[in-house]
């Protein structure tokens, strides 16, 4: 039996067998997803995939791409939102 | 589009989204730009012109020039209300002027370290000459000063009780202790058997 708090589907169940012969459950933490691009989907650089407790140890410059949009966006799409504002901006004058 | 003077749009690296002037134009497709750094937080650097975004706005500066003048032409054009900048104040020049600073002399005492090295063992060893001179001085002094009360003492009688005295005294106070450290042993043998 595991313990109540692991009885969710939060906890991730891996299959091992003991030195004895016998299958038994190890009951481990569900690893976050990889993060990825807001708009075109692709897995993100520079940003690490951990536990949020693990990622709270982690220095803010060491989370993410220190730019505009880093760790929301891919750099090449930033590139065209920026490119795309620019455009924006001066359209009227 | 691209020209001394074109003030672009940033739209790689750490510095993205950010305006920046060009002031020279160089060969292979590069830019030299500058915010600059007091104004705009971009730094002078050299960039490729397919990292920037032109815009219609332009500035009336000479081929590479400072940081100060780049300033007084955004005033006179009234660009920082355009752009959305905060117009640098005197403090936000200066702050700008000493990281440049640093890391110029940063660099420079990098490079040097090797260098600074030897030079202080030279003054070391001229440091060590002078002091065994004048370790020989004091001596001879003391020496000197030694031998005249020596002679005094032998010259007066009441020079040579006075040392006398003293021996008794410590010989008084070699008793005292003596007895204290022959009680101490014994209660602890006591104790033992």
């Amino acid at each position: 039996m595991p313990k109540p708090s692991q009885r969710t589907r939060s906890f991730r169940k891996r299959r091992v067998t003991t030195p004895g012969g016998k299958v038994r459950i190890h009951y481990t933490k569900k690893q976050p997803g990889i993060a990825r691009c807001a708009e075109c989907k692709k897995p993100l650089h520079g940003v690490p995939r951990g536990l949020p407790a693990e990622i709270k140890k982690v220095r803010k410059s060491q989370k993410r791409p220190e730019r505009a949009y880093g760790g929301n966006l891919c750099a090449s799409c930033a590139r065209a939102k920026m490119k795309a504002k620019n455009m924006e901006r001066w359209e009227n004058d | 589009m691209i020209d001394v003077g074109r003030i672009c749009m940033k739209t790689a690296g750490r510095e993205a989204g950010k305006f920046c002037v060009i002031l020279d134009v160089l060969p292979d497709g590069f830019v030299m730009v500058t915010g600059p750094k007091a104004a705009t937080r971009v730094k002078r650097r050299k960039c490729n012109i397919h990292h920037i975004e032109p815009t219609p706005e332009t500035l009336k500066i000479r081929k590479n020039a400072s940081d100060d003048e780049v300033i007084a032409a955004y005033k006179k054009e009234g660009l920082f209300k355009k752009l959305g900048v905060k117009e640098p104040d005197a403090k936000d020049i200066e702050k700008a002027k000493e990281d440049e600073r640093k890391r110029a002399t940063g660099a420079k005492a990098a490079k040097e370290k090797p260098k600074a090295e030897p030079k202080k063992e030279k003054p070391e060893t001229k440091e060590h000459e002078p002091e065994k001179e004048e370790k020989p001085e004091p001596k001879a002094e003391k020496k000197q000063e030694k031998t005249e009360p020596k002679s005094e003492k032998s010259k007066e009688g009441p020079a040579e009780k006075k040392p006398a005295v003293k021996k008794a005294v410590k010989k008084k106070a070699v008793a005292k202790k003596a007895p204290s450290k022959t009680k101490k042993p014994e209660p602890k043998k006591k104790a033992r058997k």
